[in-house]
């Protein structure tokens, strides 16, 4: 990436980030205004009515109370019923993990004692890269069913004649159809049910959670009266599956975002290659997959080092397969250089490698290769061509 | 009541004139939150066209931040891969490079996920291990929210305060990212270095060691 277009990105973040923030200012203060004329109405009414209460004292317990909002207490509760629910029994700490290894972080419990933040670091340190692993490896086959499904109907769709660019378009379409109504509508239906949100607290909630926002308003079992004791599990694997779906559909408006600002012809002829390759990999995966992984010619070890993903120290599995995959060797025969084709290219590459921070992951190994001093713009997938030589498909 | 407010994000020990927590820094603070996918939930929208908004914004703004993020990765990576022809250099030169390397990684380190913990910590009068707990919980973009900047309503915040939070966020999770690109780059290159080294006889081996293997410890944050 070079130096001005980081700078343009970076211009850009922070122009998203300010024109946000005007938008979520202008949306949010008046009503906040009202909350606090509120909250300050509540307060004269309740000094009027109890006049042996000093507003002194009333301070002093509201902030009590704050306090114990930010520790986990629920007021609403007495003390004589503190036993039957804690915030910290079996289930809701199994939930609370969750949060962390995934990022989430809803912050509706959060850790008090030191002990337990020393904990927390560690507990995070082995458990994240641990789940990104486990992501990448539900997203990879969840993909791979996902696309044999696709593979089938795309099948029929050829017998009927329809032209193969309006068949990508319509597969593509099919993912995010059927990732959506698994992923996000059906949970917004049982949250709806469950939890008593209106429509759009439960899409809301499930946007925030399988971004991993996880801000933490909402939180899906979280209600003391709620007690099925399948619910938290069942949310906790919905997370995981969806995470592993959100990846990928995030990594293609990623890539959609850096298609756009993509135009120099080298890289565009590397796009096409990929977009032709694209049919080709639903056959070849199934035949790389068996490959051991990463048979790199040796040649181009001594330039650059290969290891093709950034985002994984931990090596995962699925890492050396993915560049072997987009550089499926298939002739280059669309030679239109239409934006479509090119995204779906990456919708297919994108649904492969999953982890959380997946979008690292595919266009990994063309960064990587900038640096290349014998890079020549005739050849921009340089890094792919000769592994197709070391890969017998 | 009180607890309706306190969901809602008002203060209840503040009086109406305390400051908002949707002025404009505040808001840029919570428009990072978003697209870091931190998420400290001490502000949430509660508007229904603020939900809907968020959930656009976040569709779009997420993976801008990936790529930008992993851009600023790469580029600094290659920057550092460009200037360093290691393989055709003699061995006596490589040792300084990798002491300079190093350092420089230490310095960036240090300047990015060590300073700013322990300038919290002063600032908001948290400890250290707090400190060190919220940065973590940060850039690993978990985000409680149980510590979060510039939210104690009895100090004086300067008016940039949050939006500086928000630059050292972006700077640190891309230099998270960069180590993590880096690591097994380094990693390998000091292991092939020690081995060449120890082949020669030389005592000086094990001294780019050292320089490596911090990284990649703290790579796994942002993974």
């Amino acid at each position: 990436m070079r130096c001005t277009t980081l700078l343009a990105l970076l211009a850009l973040v922070l122009l998203y980030l300010v024109s946000g923030a005007l938008v979520f200012q202008a949306l949010e203060q008046p009503y906040e205004q009202q909350a606090q004329k509120d909250l300050g109405e509540t307060r004269e009414k309740f000094l009027r009515a109890h006049p042996c209460v000093s507003p002194h004292e009333l301070g002093l317990f509201i902030k009590e109370v704050a306090d114990a909002l930010g520790g986990g207490a629920d007021p609403e509760t007495n003390s004589t019923n503190i036993s039957n629910h804690s915030a910290w029994n079996l289930g809701s700490a199994f939930f609370f993990s969750g949060t962390i290894i995934t990022t989430i972080g809803y912050g509706n419990a959060a850790l008090r004692t030191d002990a337990g933040r020393l904990f927390c670091i560690f507990y995070a340190l082995v458990g994240i890269p641990l789940f990104g692993m486990l992501l990448a490896g539900v997203g990879d086959r969840l993909g791979s069913s996902l696309r044999h499904g696709i593979g089938h109907i795309e099948a029929i769709f050829l017998k009927w004649h329809v032209p193969p660019e309006l068949v990508r378009v319509l597969s593509a379409m099919l993912f995010l159809l059927i990732g959506c109504l698994l992923f996000v509508l059906t949970p917004t239906f049982v949250f709806c049910y469950m939890e008593d949100w209106s429509k759009l607290e439960a899409i809301y909630f499930v946007i925030v959670t399988l971004t991993t926002v996880g801000f933490g308003d909402y939180v899906a079992g979280a209600d003391p009266k709620q007690d099925s004791p399948a619910y938290q599990p069942l949310v906790w694997f919905w997370i995981l599956f969806g995470l592993a779906y959100f990846a990928s559909v995030l990594t293609t408006i990623g890539n959609w975002l850096k298609a756009v600002s993509r135009r120099t012809r080298a890289e565009m002829g590397g796009l096409t290659a990929q977009a032709a390759s694209w049919t080709g990999t639903v056959t070849a995966r199934v035949t790389q997959r068996t490959l051991p992984t990463a048979p790199l010619p040796e040649k181009e070890r001594p330039p650059l080092p290969p290891l093709p993903c950034p985002a994984q120290p931990v090596g995962l599995p699925q890492s050396p397969v993915s560049p072997e995959k987009v550089a499926t060797p298939s002739p280059p025969t669309a030679s239109a250089l239409d934006y479509p084709s090119e995204n779906l290219a990456f919708i297919d590459e994108s649904s492969d490698t999953q982890s959380e921070r997946g979008c690292a992951l595919p266009r990994a190994p063309r960064g990587r290769r900038r640096p290349n001093p014998p890079r020549k713009p005739a050849r921009p997938r340089g890094p792919g061509r000769p592994r197709d030589k070391g890969v017998p498909v | 009541v009180i607890l309706e407010a306190w969901v809602k994000g008002v203060n209840p020990k503040g009086n109406s004139t305390n400051p908002s927590n949707w002025d404009f820094g505040s808001s840029f603070f919570f428009a990072g939150t978003v697209v870091t996918t931190i998420g400290y939930g001490n502000l949430a929208p509660s508007t229904e066209a603020g939900r809907v908004f968020c959930v656009f914004y976040a569709l779009v703004g997420i993976p801008l931040n990936v790529v930008f993020l992993n851009s600023l990765g790469t580029g600094l990576r290659a920057q550092l891969a460009a200037r360093e022809r290691w393989e055709e250099r003699p061995l006596r030169s490589q040792l300084p490079q990798v002491l300079g390397l190093g350092l420089g990684l230490t310095l960036g380190t240090l300047a990015t996920l060590v300073l700013p913990p322990v300038a919290f910590s002063h600032v908001e009068g948290w400890s250290l291990s707090e400190g060190f707990y919220f940065a973590f919980i940060t850039l690993s973009t978990i985000g409680f929210g149980d510590y979060v900047v510039g939210r104690d309503p009895s100090k004086y915040y300067v008016s940039v305060y949050r939006s500086l939070a928000v630059l050292w966020i972006l700077l640190g999770l891309a230099w998270l990212t960069l180590l993590l690109s880096l690591g097994p780059v380094l990693l390998r290159r000091c292991s092939r270095l020690w081995l060449l080294v120890r082949g020669l006889g030389l005592q000086e081996g094990p001294a780019p060691d050292p320089e490596g293997l911090p990284r990649p410890k703290k790579s796994p944050i942002s993974a």
